[in-house]
């Protein structure tokens, strides 16, 4: 190809410049603010509560997303990927499960648990006034400007107005977000009422041309457990829809709804539980007791690809210790768009399809949490023969030992073998570019089987990767 | 220069530049800026090792990409909240650049708007410096094919 076609594409690829013009980045601070704050998530989740730590979403409706400033005040909340981080404040005492008592009877303004007896002989709840958050709370929360507003009626898709027995609140702010809360008091039936809620919201949120349910998370370790849900809907306009966050966690017999929403574009990245949590401490605060604050969650929609036969099970990996790793991708064949036409690793150079293989797959293994985190690439090459395969896995094994690449340090960390199979386990190190690879290759039968990490900080040892091979080994031929 | 100032002047003389090579490689702007302030936000945290990097740029590229890579979360959007990008001359290229499997975008990003050498590319990708030409004459040969201008005929509009 000549370089006259290089010089025009080159051209081309420079002329996007004219894109940006009005794009612009939030500055050096800002990096660097983000930068800390995340760390002291990181050191707080860690040194004092120890509970689990749970990667920050992304809500891509701030105004910040689309209405760039030279240098944001504050922390900077619309990052597409996430860290890890815990509630601020996390439980110091065991959790505590808040179990009103209908028999008890106190006014509205209490602050404990509001009782009533119904002309039913049910029981009824009162919200506590100060189990809502305030007008402070979520400016903390979302670093945004916000004005109190009329609660009920909500512009926001979907979101349900409030119920008789429940209380809210409303803000927005001059960006044309909406943030609002609604907790609900059902003596008996939280439980139900959380799930006809959530049902009641994804139902909407898939219910027509101009709606799209995105996400839909389990949520545990808050309250009793709740749901963080995602959807887009309208109002919308040629650039963008209105993206609204449900935060819902059921405390006792309380739900809290938590809706923020706006004009957005995109959600990239997981929701994130903290609104849940800070709703759950207000309210179980309000009631004199203290909540569960750990949060997990876990994905329903889109729903995870399961394990697939033949290749490594996300068990797999949590026994290696790559407890994070919870997501398999598709099967990605060599043909499909995208697909793997190599091991596509500088440590395993040898082609599978000039050593006869019929098909070559790939999968990857990811942290739903983490965007651009860990991962762990598989590769399966399958023969015509056993012996084919033998012979390939023996070549791809004896060029592993042999660093093509100038600055790469390749060792051998040993060999794994049982019924039917066998490998070898390399660690690749460019001390030039500080990167680190731990790989491996098998063979079983006619299939050869290629595992590639590249390492992060210490996580994973030649040993474990020894042991995740010998696992891919064992998986093959399902 | 202390340590925050060297950052600092190295995310004015980068910052930019990395924008651009993030929206040749996603055609989105929204998703190019996020990812990019995001990959300068990772690389202030380990800004001790970074710092000393052959290319503290690339690390920040490389970064970015996986992060805008990242499939882990699958997306529903409608078609007219895709992206806010191109529109008039630019929209053919970012469209044929999105028709490119991902590691061939890559390095053609990366060799011809970065203009990093290929063994470059190829530590940064963890791949060898003939994986990287296969995927640049790929690339090139696609682009060639679809481009209507005169790198078709350059070409012959021929795959390689």
């Amino acid at each position: 190809m000549s370089d006259s076609h290089d010089d025009s594409l080159s051209r081309r690829l420079s002329s996007l410049e004219t894109d940006l013009a009005g794009i612009s980045l939030s500055g050096p601070a800002a990096a660097r603010r983000r930068a800390a704050q995340r760390t002291r998530h990181q050191v707080t989740g860690g040194v004092l509560a120890g509970v689990a730590a749970v990667a920050l979403g992304v809500f891509a409706i701030s105004p910040p997303d689309f209405v760039a400033s030279p240098e944001p005040v504050g922390p900077v909340t619309d990052s597409p990927t996430t860290g890890p981080t815990t509630p601020s404040e996390p439980p110091s005492t065991p959790p505590v499960e808040p179990t009103p008592d209908p028999s008890e009877t106190g006014s509205p303004d209490g602050g404990g648990q509001n009782g009533s007896t119904g002309n039913d002989g049910t029981s009824s709840l009162m919200v506590p006034p100060d189990a809502l958050l305030t007008l402070d709370d979520v400016i903390t929360e979302t670093s945004e400007g916000w004005a109190e507003a009329g609660a009920g009626d909500s512009w926001l898709p979907c979101v349900p107005g409030i119920p008789s027995d429940g209380v809210g609140i409303a803000f927005e702010s001059a960006y044309g977000s909406r943030f609002e809360q609604v907790v609900d008091p059902i003596a008996g039936g939280a439980e139900d009422r959380l799930e006809d809620l959530r049902a009641e919201l994804t139902e909407c949120a898939e219910s027509g041309d101009d709606f799209h349910l995105v996400q839909v998370w389990s949520l545990s370790g808050v309250g009793d457990g709740g749901y963080l849900i995602v959807w887009n809907g309208p109002p919308t306009t040629p650039d963008t829809a209105t993206y609204v966050t449900a935060s819902l966690v059921r405390t006792g017999d309380f739900v809290s709804a938590v809706f923020h929403g706006g004009p957005g574009q995109d959600y990239n990245a997981p929701a994130q539980p903290r609104q849940a949590v800070l709703s759950a401490e207000r309210l179980c605060r309000a009631m004199g007791s203290e909540c569960p604050a750990s949060p997990e969650q876990e994905r329903l929609y889109p729903e995870p690809v399961s394990d697939v036969d033949g290749w490594l099970t996300i068990d797999d990996l949590a026994e290696v210790g790559l407890t994070a790793l919870t997501e398999g991708s598709e099967v990605m064949d060599s043909g499909d768009a995208g697909g793997a036409t190599d091991y596509g690793f500088v440590g395993l150079e040898r082609d599978p399809f000039a050593d006869g293989a019929e098909s070559l797959e790939q999968r990857t293994y990811t942290d739903p949490l983490e965007p651009g985190g860990q991962v762990v690439n598989q590769l399966r090459a399958t023969f015509p023969d056993a012996e084919t395969a033998r012979a390939h896995h023996d070549a791809l094994a004896a060029a592993a030992e042999q660093p093509t690449q100038p600055g790469d340090v390749v060792e051998n960390t040993g060999s794994i073998s049982g019924a039917g199979y066998h490998g070898t386990v390399w660690v690749l190190s460019n001390t030039e570019f500080g990167t680190s690879w731990l790989y491996g290759a098998a063979v079983s039968g006619n299939v050869v089987t290629v595992v590639y990490y590249g390492l992060i900080d210490d996580e994973l040892s030649p040993d474990q990767m020894s042991h995740l091979l010998e696992l891919a080994a064992q998986r093959i031929g399902g | 220069m202390g340590r925050s100032a060297d950052f600092d002047a190295f995310y004015d003389a980068t910052s930019r530049r990395v924008l651009h090579q993030l929206y040749a490689l996603t055609g989105d702007l929204d998703r190019a800026r996020r990812c990019t302030q995001e990959a300068y936000a990772r690389a202030w945290r380990q800004w001790s090792a970074v710092s000393v990097a052959t290319s503290p740029e690339a690390w920040v590229r490389t970064t970015a990409w996986r992060l805008a890579s990242g499939r882990r979360i699958t997306v529903r959007r409608t078609a007219r909240h895709t992206t806010r990008a191109a529109d008039g001359g630019s929209a053919d290229l970012v469209a044929a650049l999105r028709t490119l499997p991902e590691r061939q975008r890559y390095v053609i990003v990366a060799r011809l708007l970065a203009g990093s050498a290929v063994a470059d590319i190829a530590a940064e990708t963890g791949t060898s410096v003939a994986t990287v030409e296969n995927r640049l004459a790929k690339a090139r040969a696609t682009l060639a094919r679809i481009l209507p201008d005169d790198t078709a005929v350059l070409t012959g509009g021929h795959r390689v």
